[in-house]
Order: C-alpha cells, then sequence, then structure tokens
C-alpha cells in the first residue's frame, strides 16, 4: 500500500470529536485516524452490500473514496440497498450514494464514476488507490475485479450473497504467494446465481457488507486479525458461520501465469 | 470388508438443504478420495452444479486424498450480491 506523510494530515477540533468514538479505541488513536484519512477505496457496486459499505467508508473518515456502478435505482432495489429511498426511482446509484455520503461527512473526497466496471479505461482510480471492495453481483465481474486488483497490487475485500447464504474473502493480490480470488472461484463460469432469480435476505446484504467495511478498515490499518486467505462463510438461515483457510494454487490461471 | 478411515462430514448452506442435514459420519477404505466420498454422499439426488470443499478447515480440490478421522465441508459458491 501507499504511504503518504501523515503530517500532511491535521485533525480540527470538530475531526476529533467526530471521529472520538475511534480515537479512544488504543487500536486506532489520533494516528489511525489521521492514516484512515490518508487513504483511498474504490468501491465497486452500490447494491444491498455495497450500501452499508458507502455509509461505513464516509462516516469512518475514509479520506479519498471512489465509487464505482452504472446502475439506476429501481423498486425492486428498495428491500435492501439502504442507499435508496422511493424518491430516487430513476436516478444513477453513484449519484444518490454521493448524496449520502456528502450528508455523513463533508470532509472527504468521493469520486463517482457511472460506467460498468468492464468498459473503465483510465485506471488512475485504482493505481491510486489503497484497497479495492467487490461489491458486485456477478462472477464475471469479480473475475475482471480480481485481475485489476492483480495488475495494481491492491488488496481485495470481497463480498457475496445470495439466498440466505454469504461468503466474504480478502485476497491480499499486493503480496507474493497469496491466493488470488480465482484460486477459490476457478472456472466457475457464467452459471453463477443472481438475486434476481433466486432472491436474497435483506439483512443478509447488510451483514455481508458491513463485515467487508470491517475489514476493509483493519486491512488500512493492519489490525487484529483478518479474512486474508481465508473464506468466512455465513448461512443466515441457520445463523452459521465457517472460516476455512484458502492456499495459493499453484495452477491457478490467472495468478501463477505470467499473463501479468 | 472393514473399513479404515472414520470421515466427519459437514454441510452447509444450500448443500445443507440439499442433503437435509448438517453433519454425518462415513466410513471409507483406506486411499478414498474427496470425490469418491460426494459420489457416496450424492447417489441419486440431484448434483449441485458448482460444489467447494474444505478438509480440516482448509479449501482443497476434489481429488484431495483423505485420512481418518478428517472433517469434510461440502458449501456452495456465493457471487451474487
Amino acid at each position: 500500500m501507499q504511504t503518504k506523510n501523515l503530517e500532511d494530515f491535521t485533525l480540527s477540533d470538530k475531526d476529533l470529536l467526530k471521529y472520538n468514538r475511534h480515537i479512544l479505541l488504543p487500536e486506532i488513536d489520533i494516528e489511525g485516524q489521521k492514516l484512515l484519512m490518508s487513504k483511498h477505496v474504490v468501491l465497486i457496486g452500490l447494491g444491498g452490500l455495497g450500501s452499508p459499505i458507502a455509509y461505513y467508508l464516509a462516516s469512518s473518515g475514509i479520506g479519498n473514496i471512489t465509487i464505482i456502478d452504472k446502475d439506476i435505482v429501481d423498486q425492486t432495489n428498495l428491500q435492501r440497498q439502504i442507499l435508496y429511498n422511493g424518491d430516487d426511482i430513476g436516478k444513477r446509484k453513484v449519484d444518490i450514494a454521493f448524496e449520502r455520503m456528502r450528508d455523513i461527512n463533508q470532509d472527504i473526497d468521493i469520486n463517482r464514476i457511472s460506467e460498468d466496471l468492464n468498459d473503465i479505461t483510465d485506471n488512475k482510480y485504482f493505481i491510486d488507490s489503497d484497497l479495492i471492495i467487490d461489491a458486485t453481483d456477478n462472477f464475471k465481474t469479480r473475475n475482471n475485479i480480481n485481475k485489476l486488483s492483480l495488475i495494481h497490487k491492491k488488496p481485495l475485500v470481497m463480498g457475496a450473497a445470495i439466498k440466505m447464504e454469504g461468503q466474504i474473502s480478502i485476497f491480499r493480490n499486493d503480496k507474493k504467494n497469496a491466493p488470488c480470488y480465482n484460486c477459490l472461484y476457478n472456472d466457475l463460469g457464467d452459471d453463477d446465481l443472481s438475486c434476481s432469480d433466486y432472491g436474497v435476505l435483506s439483512t443478509l446484504t447488510g451483514i455481508v457488507g458491513s463485515i467487508q467495511a470491517n475489514e476493509s478498515i483493519k486491512v488500512l490499518l493492519d489490525i487484529g486479525e483478518k479474512l486474508e486467505s481465508k473464506l468466512l462463510m455465513i448461512d443466515a438461515k441457520n445463523l452459521s458461520f465457517k472460516k476455512i483457510k484458502i492456499n495459493k494454487d499453484p495452477n491457478c490461471k490467472v495468478c501463477s501465469k505470467k499473463i501479468l | 470388508m472393514v473399513k479404515d478411515m472414520n470421515i466427519n462430514v459437514k454441510y452447509f448452506a444450500s448443500i445443507r438443504d440439499l442433503i437435509g442435514k448438517d453433519s454425518e459420519i462415513f466410513d471409507l477404505n483406506d486411499g478414498a478420495d474427496v470425490s469418491d466420498l460426494w459420489d457416496l454422499i450424492i447417489a441419486d439426488r440431484n448434483k449441485p452444479a458448482k460444489l467447494l470443499i474444505a478438509v480440516n478447515h482448509e479449501y482443497v480440490g476434489k481429488k484431495h486424498k483423505l485420512k481418518d478421522g478428517d472433517e469434510v465441508a461440502f458449501f456452495p459458491p456465493v457471487t451474487g450480491g
């Protein structure tokens, strides 16, 4: 990750109050809060997972946040996508998300890109970032995010949810010998299930998104035991959690060959 | 014929729904791998399109050789959001 000069980041009296409950934590303190203010996170997907992530990144004081989503708000989103309300139907998700995040925190920079990730040609936001969050909804896009994260050597925090089950993992694509998304999900192909076909429990997307935000903050601050090279599985129906270790696949078609 | 290996099997999320229970114990012959175990479990049920496997809390492939006392977990991939 990039190291920026923390001397350039100062906390005003307002900041000291705003981030008081972070500063009280010995794991964060003033230095940790300045570190969060110095970071740039790219959040891809502003749906059920991306909604709580966008709120928490903004309220936590991540200094620079790039949000990417090409979609327009529709009626079927409102059951779980808590960024939006009924008046937002027909509007671009990035614009509403920008307003909500701005309402929470006026002191952060937010870049909005209303494009399909697969169509983005300007990689400046990825090059400049410290961490990428995958909150999208299909295998093809996830695969592309994994490749982008490998090319630019950025940590990737992945979350997924369908029906009543969810999965979260951190792929340290900025480090050698760490497994990537494809080491786990190689050749899954296009026959993945979508929430529009199979449904998804509203609260599950909130749980998964919140854990993604939680793990993102921990990676940025390098605190605690993280989901790095591990997969957390959540069965919301039976409220059962399981964590497994993922190893780098020496034959992975994405991270082990010299395609990068 | 004496079975050599005692395998503790766990089913997670939609795989648990498919099998109808959260765990069971299997006795297998020495040399069996995960796909042998899965064939035994799935029998004439409808196979899920994709399956992920962990042995002793570590992600493995279908050809992973099992040993006595292993815990094998079967779970589905999740890509939606």
